[in-house]
Protein backbone atom coordinates (compact mmCIF):
# COMPACT_ATOMS: atom_id res chain seq x y z
CA UNK A 1 0.00 0.00 0.00
CA UNK A 2 1.28 3.43 -0.82
CA UNK A 3 1.82 5.62 2.24
CA UNK A 4 0.01 8.58 0.65
CA UNK A 5 -3.19 6.61 0.22
CA UNK A 6 -6.12 7.70 2.40
CA UNK A 7 -8.24 4.91 3.96
CA UNK A 8 -11.84 6.04 3.94
CA UNK A 9 -14.54 4.31 5.96
CA UNK A 10 -17.66 3.38 4.05
CA UNK A 11 -20.88 4.90 5.40
CA UNK A 12 -23.12 2.71 7.48
CA UNK A 13 -20.51 0.77 9.43
CA UNK A 14 -20.43 1.21 13.16
CA UNK A 15 -18.51 -0.26 16.09
CA UNK A 16 -20.31 -2.23 18.77
CA UNK A 17 -18.85 -3.85 21.85
CA UNK A 18 -20.45 -7.10 22.89
CA UNK A 19 -19.32 -9.17 25.84
CA UNK A 20 -15.80 -7.88 25.60
CA UNK A 21 -15.50 -8.31 21.84
CA UNK A 22 -15.52 -5.47 19.33
CA UNK A 23 -17.64 -5.88 16.24
CA UNK A 24 -17.81 -3.75 13.12
CA UNK A 25 -21.35 -3.92 11.84
CA UNK A 26 -23.19 -2.84 8.74
CA UNK A 27 -26.89 -3.41 9.44
CA UNK A 28 -27.94 -2.84 5.86
CA UNK A 29 -25.56 -5.44 4.51
CA UNK A 30 -25.73 -7.83 7.49
CA UNK A 31 -21.97 -7.91 7.68
CA UNK A 32 -20.06 -8.31 10.90
CA UNK A 33 -16.33 -8.07 11.29
CA UNK A 34 -14.60 -9.03 14.53
CA UNK A 35 -11.85 -6.59 15.40
CA UNK A 36 -9.08 -6.94 17.93
CA UNK A 37 -8.09 -3.96 20.03
CA UNK A 38 -5.54 -2.52 17.63
CA UNK A 39 -7.83 -2.99 14.64
CA UNK A 40 -10.70 -1.21 16.35
CA UNK A 41 -8.40 1.71 17.09
CA UNK A 42 -7.20 1.83 13.51
CA UNK A 43 -10.83 1.87 12.34
CA UNK A 44 -11.54 4.81 14.64
CA UNK A 45 -8.54 6.69 13.29
CA UNK A 46 -9.59 6.25 9.64
CA UNK A 47 -11.44 9.48 9.03
CA UNK A 48 -11.11 9.85 5.31
CA UNK A 49 -8.40 12.50 5.77
CA UNK A 50 -5.40 10.79 7.33
CA UNK A 51 -3.00 9.03 4.99
CA UNK A 52 -1.53 5.65 5.82
CA UNK A 53 1.74 7.40 6.62
CA UNK A 54 -0.01 9.74 9.05
CA UNK A 55 -1.78 6.82 10.71
CA UNK A 56 1.51 5.05 11.14
CA UNK A 57 3.17 8.12 12.63
CA UNK A 58 0.28 8.66 15.02
CA UNK A 59 0.34 5.08 16.23
CA UNK A 60 4.12 5.08 16.58
CA UNK A 61 3.98 8.21 18.74
CA UNK A 62 1.29 6.70 20.94
CA UNK A 63 2.87 3.27 21.23
CA UNK A 64 6.65 3.67 20.90
CA UNK A 65 7.23 0.26 22.49
CA UNK A 66 5.27 -1.30 19.61
CA UNK A 67 6.83 0.67 16.76
CA UNK A 68 8.40 -2.45 15.23
CA UNK A 69 4.97 -4.02 14.67
CA UNK A 70 2.92 -1.01 13.66
CA UNK A 71 3.64 -1.03 9.93
CA UNK A 72 2.68 -4.69 9.59
CA UNK A 73 -0.33 -4.41 11.91
CA UNK A 74 -1.63 -1.40 10.04
CA UNK A 75 -1.21 -3.04 6.65
CA UNK A 76 -2.90 -6.22 7.81
CA UNK A 77 -5.81 -4.38 9.40
CA UNK A 78 -6.41 -2.17 6.39
CA UNK A 79 -6.28 -5.19 4.10
CA UNK A 80 -8.94 -6.89 6.23
CA UNK A 81 -11.13 -3.82 6.28
CA UNK A 82 -10.82 -3.38 2.51
CA UNK A 83 -11.52 -7.07 1.92
CA UNK A 84 -14.75 -6.81 3.94
CA UNK A 85 -15.82 -3.64 2.19
CA UNK A 86 -15.57 -1.43 5.28
CA UNK A 87 -12.85 0.82 3.94
CA UNK A 88 -11.79 2.09 0.54
CA UNK A 89 -8.29 3.26 -0.32
CA UNK A 90 -8.38 6.57 -2.16
CA UNK B 1 -33.33 27.08 43.82
CA UNK B 2 -30.48 26.52 41.39
CA UNK B 3 -28.15 23.58 41.81
CA UNK B 4 -24.81 23.71 39.97
CA UNK B 5 -23.16 20.43 38.99
CA UNK B 6 -19.59 20.55 37.78
CA UNK B 7 -16.95 18.16 36.51
CA UNK B 8 -13.44 18.92 35.30
CA UNK B 9 -14.13 22.52 34.41
CA UNK B 10 -17.56 22.03 32.86
CA UNK B 11 -20.88 22.67 34.58
CA UNK B 12 -24.63 22.58 34.24
CA UNK B 13 -27.34 24.19 36.34
CA UNK B 14 -30.52 22.50 37.52
CA UNK B 15 -33.45 24.70 38.50
CA UNK B 16 -35.80 23.30 41.15
CA UNK B 17 -39.05 24.85 42.27
CA UNK B 18 -39.92 22.92 45.39
CA UNK B 19 -38.60 20.66 48.11
CA UNK B 20 -39.24 17.32 46.39
CA UNK B 21 -37.44 18.41 43.22
CA UNK B 22 -34.53 19.70 45.28
CA UNK B 23 -34.42 16.47 47.28
CA UNK B 24 -34.08 14.41 44.10
CA UNK B 25 -31.31 16.61 42.72
CA UNK B 26 -29.37 16.43 45.98
CA UNK B 27 -29.86 12.65 46.05
CA UNK B 28 -28.39 12.36 42.55
CA UNK B 29 -25.64 14.97 42.66
CA UNK B 30 -24.94 15.71 46.30
CA UNK B 31 -24.36 19.19 47.54
CA UNK B 32 -23.68 21.91 44.97
CA UNK B 33 -20.03 21.74 43.99
CA UNK B 34 -19.60 23.88 40.94
CA UNK B 35 -18.68 27.53 40.73
CA UNK B 36 -21.96 29.33 39.96
CA UNK B 37 -19.96 31.96 38.05
CA UNK B 38 -18.59 29.34 35.66
CA UNK B 39 -20.12 29.30 32.16
CA UNK B 40 -22.70 26.57 31.80
CA UNK B 41 -22.91 23.86 29.19
CA UNK B 42 -26.64 23.47 29.79
CA UNK B 43 -29.41 24.74 32.05
CA UNK B 44 -32.01 22.24 33.21
CA UNK B 45 -35.36 22.89 34.80
CA UNK B 46 -37.61 20.41 36.59
CA UNK B 47 -41.36 20.54 36.88
CA UNK B 48 -42.83 17.66 38.85
CA UNK B 49 -45.80 16.97 41.08
CA UNK B 50 -45.10 15.67 44.57
CA UNK B 51 -45.85 12.07 43.58
CA UNK B 52 -43.80 12.29 40.37
CA UNK B 53 -46.71 11.02 38.33
CA UNK B 54 -45.98 13.72 35.82
CA UNK B 55 -42.49 15.18 35.64
CA UNK B 56 -41.09 17.28 32.86
CA UNK B 57 -37.44 17.95 32.19
CA UNK B 58 -36.54 21.05 30.22
CA UNK B 59 -33.12 21.91 28.91
CA UNK B 60 -32.21 25.42 27.77
CA UNK B 61 -35.89 26.31 27.72
CA UNK B 62 -37.10 23.38 25.64
CA UNK B 63 -38.92 20.31 26.89
CA UNK B 64 -36.71 17.20 26.72
CA UNK B 65 -38.79 14.46 28.28
CA UNK B 66 -41.84 13.78 30.38
CA UNK B 67 -41.97 10.79 32.68
CA UNK B 68 -44.44 9.22 35.10
CA UNK B 69 -42.09 8.01 37.82
CA UNK B 70 -39.36 9.45 40.01
CA UNK B 71 -36.97 6.69 39.03
CA UNK B 72 -37.45 7.13 35.30
CA UNK B 73 -37.04 10.88 35.65
CA UNK B 74 -33.87 10.47 37.70
CA UNK B 75 -32.38 8.18 35.07
CA UNK B 76 -33.15 10.65 32.26
CA UNK B 77 -31.79 13.61 34.20
CA UNK B 78 -28.60 11.82 35.12
CA UNK B 79 -27.88 10.71 31.53
CA UNK B 80 -28.56 14.18 30.16
CA UNK B 81 -26.38 15.89 32.75
CA UNK B 82 -23.51 13.48 32.06
CA UNK B 83 -23.80 14.04 28.32
CA UNK B 84 -23.59 17.80 28.73
CA UNK B 85 -20.68 17.66 31.16
CA UNK B 86 -18.66 15.65 28.63
CA UNK B 87 -19.63 16.89 25.20
CA UNK B 88 -17.43 20.00 25.20
CA UNK B 89 -14.71 18.74 27.52
CA UNK B 90 -11.28 19.25 26.01
CA UNK B 91 -9.22 19.61 29.15
CA UNK B 92 -9.08 15.95 30.02
CA UNK B 93 -9.72 12.40 28.96
CA UNK B 94 -13.28 11.44 29.87
CA UNK B 95 -13.47 7.71 30.47
CA UNK B 96 -16.53 5.55 30.77
CA UNK B 97 -15.08 4.16 33.97
CA UNK B 98 -15.75 3.60 37.63
CA UNK B 99 -13.11 4.75 40.07
CA UNK B 100 -12.25 4.19 43.71
CA UNK B 101 -9.52 5.48 45.96
CA UNK B 102 -7.06 3.62 48.17
CA UNK B 103 -4.59 5.38 50.43
CA UNK B 104 -4.85 8.56 48.39
CA UNK B 105 -4.37 6.88 45.01
CA UNK B 106 -7.00 6.39 42.33
CA UNK B 107 -7.95 3.06 40.75
CA UNK B 108 -9.81 3.37 37.46
CA UNK B 109 -12.14 0.64 36.17
CA UNK B 110 -12.89 1.36 32.49
CA UNK B 111 -15.48 -0.86 30.82
CA UNK B 112 -18.48 -0.81 28.54
CA UNK B 113 -22.00 -0.88 29.93
CA UNK B 114 -22.87 -4.29 31.27
CA UNK B 115 -19.29 -5.38 31.87
CA UNK B 116 -19.71 -5.24 35.64
CA UNK B 117 -17.84 -2.08 36.63
CA UNK B 118 -20.63 -0.70 38.85
CA UNK B 119 -21.08 -4.06 40.53
CA UNK B 120 -17.36 -4.35 41.12
CA UNK B 121 -17.23 -0.75 42.29
CA UNK B 122 -19.97 -1.52 44.84
CA UNK B 123 -17.97 -4.44 46.20
CA UNK B 124 -14.80 -2.38 46.48
CA UNK B 125 -16.62 0.44 48.30
CA UNK B 126 -18.28 -2.04 50.67
CA UNK B 127 -14.79 -3.35 51.43
CA UNK B 128 -13.31 -0.02 52.40
CA UNK B 129 -12.17 1.58 49.17
CA UNK B 130 -13.15 5.23 48.83
CA UNK B 131 -15.97 5.86 46.37
CA UNK B 132 -15.24 8.25 43.52
CA UNK B 133 -17.65 7.25 40.73
CA UNK B 134 -19.28 4.28 39.06
CA UNK B 135 -19.63 5.88 35.63
CA UNK B 136 -17.50 8.84 34.61
CA UNK B 137 -13.86 9.60 35.31
CA UNK B 138 -11.96 12.48 33.73
CA UNK B 139 -8.18 12.21 33.77
CA UNK B 140 -6.83 15.74 33.84
CA UNK B 141 -4.62 16.34 30.82
CA UNK B 142 -2.04 18.32 32.77
CA UNK B 143 -1.97 16.86 36.27
CA UNK B 144 -3.08 13.29 35.62
CA UNK B 145 -5.48 13.60 38.55
CA UNK B 146 -8.89 11.97 38.51
CA UNK B 147 -12.01 14.11 38.46
CA UNK B 148 -15.09 12.00 39.07
CA UNK B 149 -18.84 12.36 39.06
CA UNK B 150 -19.95 10.94 42.40
CA UNK B 151 -23.49 9.80 41.80
CA UNK B 152 -25.47 6.97 43.44
CA UNK B 153 -24.00 3.64 42.34
CA UNK B 154 -26.27 2.48 39.55
CA UNK B 155 -26.78 -1.27 39.36
CA UNK B 156 -28.38 -2.82 36.31
CA UNK B 157 -31.48 -4.94 36.84
CA UNK B 158 -29.59 -8.16 36.17
CA UNK B 159 -27.08 -7.45 38.96
CA UNK B 160 -29.55 -6.77 41.79
CA UNK B 161 -29.14 -10.26 43.20
CA UNK B 162 -25.41 -9.69 43.63
CA UNK B 163 -26.06 -6.40 45.42
CA UNK B 164 -28.18 -8.18 48.04
CA UNK B 165 -24.96 -9.52 49.54
CA UNK B 166 -23.70 -5.98 50.17
CA UNK B 167 -26.81 -4.03 51.12
CA UNK B 168 -29.95 -5.00 53.04
CA UNK B 169 -32.25 -3.96 50.21
CA UNK B 170 -35.46 -4.33 52.21
CA UNK B 171 -34.20 -2.40 55.21
CA UNK B 172 -32.87 0.43 53.05
CA UNK B 173 -35.68 0.42 50.49
CA UNK B 174 -36.53 4.05 51.20
CA UNK B 175 -32.95 5.09 50.33
CA UNK B 176 -32.84 3.19 47.06
CA UNK B 177 -34.22 4.61 43.83
CA UNK B 178 -35.81 2.15 41.47
CA UNK B 179 -35.65 3.13 37.80
CA UNK B 180 -36.91 1.09 34.83
CA UNK B 181 -33.41 -0.05 33.85
CA UNK B 182 -31.54 0.07 37.12
CA UNK B 183 -31.41 0.53 40.86
CA UNK B 184 -29.62 3.54 42.34
CA UNK B 185 -27.76 2.95 45.59
CA UNK B 186 -26.22 5.80 47.62
CA UNK B 187 -22.62 4.77 48.27
CA UNK B 188 -23.01 5.62 51.98
CA UNK B 189 -25.14 2.48 52.32
CA UNK B 190 -22.09 0.42 51.38
CA UNK B 191 -19.54 2.27 53.46
CA UNK B 192 -19.66 5.40 55.50
CA UNK B 193 -16.35 6.88 54.30
CA UNK B 194 -16.34 9.62 51.71
CA UNK B 195 -13.56 10.26 49.25
CA UNK B 196 -13.55 13.84 48.09
CA UNK B 197 -10.65 15.18 46.15
CA UNK B 198 -8.84 14.33 42.96
CA UNK B 199 -6.34 11.56 43.55
CA UNK B 200 -3.59 10.70 41.08
CA UNK B 201 -4.04 7.64 38.91
CA UNK B 202 -2.30 4.63 40.38
CA UNK B 203 -3.87 1.53 38.85
CA UNK B 204 -6.02 0.62 35.84
CA UNK B 205 -8.28 -2.39 36.15
CA UNK B 206 -10.45 -3.47 33.20
CA UNK B 207 -13.32 -5.52 34.66
CA UNK B 208 -15.35 -8.08 32.79
CA UNK B 209 -18.12 -9.96 34.56
CA UNK B 210 -18.70 -13.30 32.89
CA UNK B 211 -21.18 -15.79 34.34
CA UNK B 212 -19.48 -18.99 35.44
CA UNK B 213 -15.96 -17.75 34.75
CA UNK B 214 -13.01 -18.40 36.99
CA UNK B 215 -11.35 -15.42 38.61
CA UNK B 216 -8.57 -14.24 36.31
CA UNK B 217 -6.30 -11.24 36.56
CA UNK B 218 -4.04 -10.68 33.56
CA UNK B 219 -1.36 -8.01 33.31
CA UNK B 220 -1.57 -5.77 30.25
CA UNK B 221 1.20 -4.05 28.39
CA UNK B 222 0.94 -0.27 28.00
CA UNK B 223 -0.12 -0.75 24.39
CA UNK B 224 -2.87 -3.19 25.34
CA UNK B 225 -4.05 -0.84 28.08
CA UNK B 226 -4.02 2.13 25.71
CA UNK B 227 -6.09 0.27 23.12
CA UNK B 228 -8.65 -0.58 25.78
CA UNK B 229 -8.67 2.95 27.18
CA UNK B 230 -9.43 4.25 23.69
CA UNK B 231 -12.54 2.11 23.73
CA UNK B 232 -13.70 3.86 26.91
CA UNK B 233 -12.74 7.39 25.88
CA UNK B 234 -16.06 9.18 25.49
CA UNK B 235 -14.81 12.65 24.47
CA UNK B 236 -12.35 11.41 21.86
CA UNK B 237 -13.96 13.51 19.11
CA UNK B 238 -13.15 16.69 21.10
CA UNK B 239 -9.45 15.89 21.27
CA UNK B 240 -6.67 16.22 18.74
CA UNK B 241 -6.11 12.89 16.98
CA UNK B 242 -8.83 11.30 19.17
CA UNK B 243 -6.64 11.72 22.23
CA UNK B 244 -3.64 9.84 20.89
CA UNK B 245 -0.80 9.76 21.87
CA UNK B 246 -1.79 11.12 25.28
CA UNK B 247 -3.82 8.02 26.03
CA UNK B 248 -0.59 6.12 25.56
CA UNK B 249 0.99 8.36 28.22
CA UNK B 250 -1.88 7.62 30.61
CA UNK B 251 -1.49 3.91 29.97
CA UNK B 252 2.18 4.15 30.85
CA UNK B 253 1.43 6.15 33.99
CA UNK B 254 -0.07 3.23 35.90
CA UNK B 255 0.02 -0.57 35.77
CA UNK B 256 -2.97 -2.13 34.03
CA UNK B 257 -4.72 -5.46 34.41
CA UNK B 258 -7.72 -7.23 32.92
CA UNK B 259 -10.00 -8.78 35.53
CA UNK B 260 -12.53 -11.50 34.77
CA UNK B 261 -14.88 -12.57 37.54
CA UNK B 262 -18.26 -14.15 38.00
CA UNK B 263 -19.03 -13.94 41.72
CA UNK B 264 -18.25 -11.66 44.64
CA UNK B 265 -17.09 -14.73 46.57
CA UNK B 266 -14.04 -14.88 44.31
CA UNK B 267 -12.82 -11.48 45.46
CA UNK B 268 -12.24 -11.23 49.27
CA UNK B 269 -8.61 -11.58 50.23
CA UNK B 270 -7.66 -11.80 46.57
CA UNK B 271 -8.60 -8.65 44.67
CA UNK B 272 -8.36 -6.32 47.66
CA UNK B 273 -5.02 -7.85 48.63
CA UNK B 274 -3.81 -7.54 45.03
CA UNK B 275 -4.70 -3.84 44.89
CA UNK B 276 -3.02 -3.22 48.22
CA UNK B 277 0.15 -4.93 47.03
CA UNK B 278 0.16 -3.05 43.73
CA UNK B 279 -0.23 0.35 45.34
CA UNK B 280 2.27 -0.30 48.10
CA UNK B 281 4.94 -1.54 45.70
CA UNK B 282 4.73 -5.19 46.59
CA UNK B 283 2.90 -6.30 43.45
CA UNK B 284 4.41 -7.86 40.31
CA UNK B 285 5.86 -5.50 37.70
CA UNK B 286 3.85 -5.04 34.51
CA UNK B 287 5.13 -6.46 31.23
CA UNK B 288 7.00 -3.89 29.16
CA UNK B 289 6.96 -5.70 25.84
CA UNK B 290 3.96 -5.28 23.59
CA UNK B 291 2.06 -8.50 23.39
CA UNK B 292 -0.55 -7.34 20.87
Amino acid sequence: MQSTVIPTPKPGFRLEELDGEVLLLHPGETRTIYLNESASLIWRLCNGERTISELETLLAEAFPESSDNIHADLAATLSTLVEHGAVTLD
Amino acid sequence: MVHHVGLAGRSVSIHCHNAHERALVEYLFGCPHADPEQPEDASFSISADAAWTRAELCRDGASVTTTDSRGAFADHLMQDVIHHLIRNNRSGYALHAAAVEYQGVGIVLPAASGAGKSTLCAWLVANGFGYLTDELTVVDARSGELHCLARPITIKAGARAALAGLVDIERHAADLLDAPRCLMVPHRLLHSSVSPGTPPLGLILFPQFRAGADYLLQPLSPAQAAFRLMGSLVNARNLDNLGLPQIGDIARQAPAFALTYSDYRQLPGVLDRFIHDQLTGRGPARPVRNAV
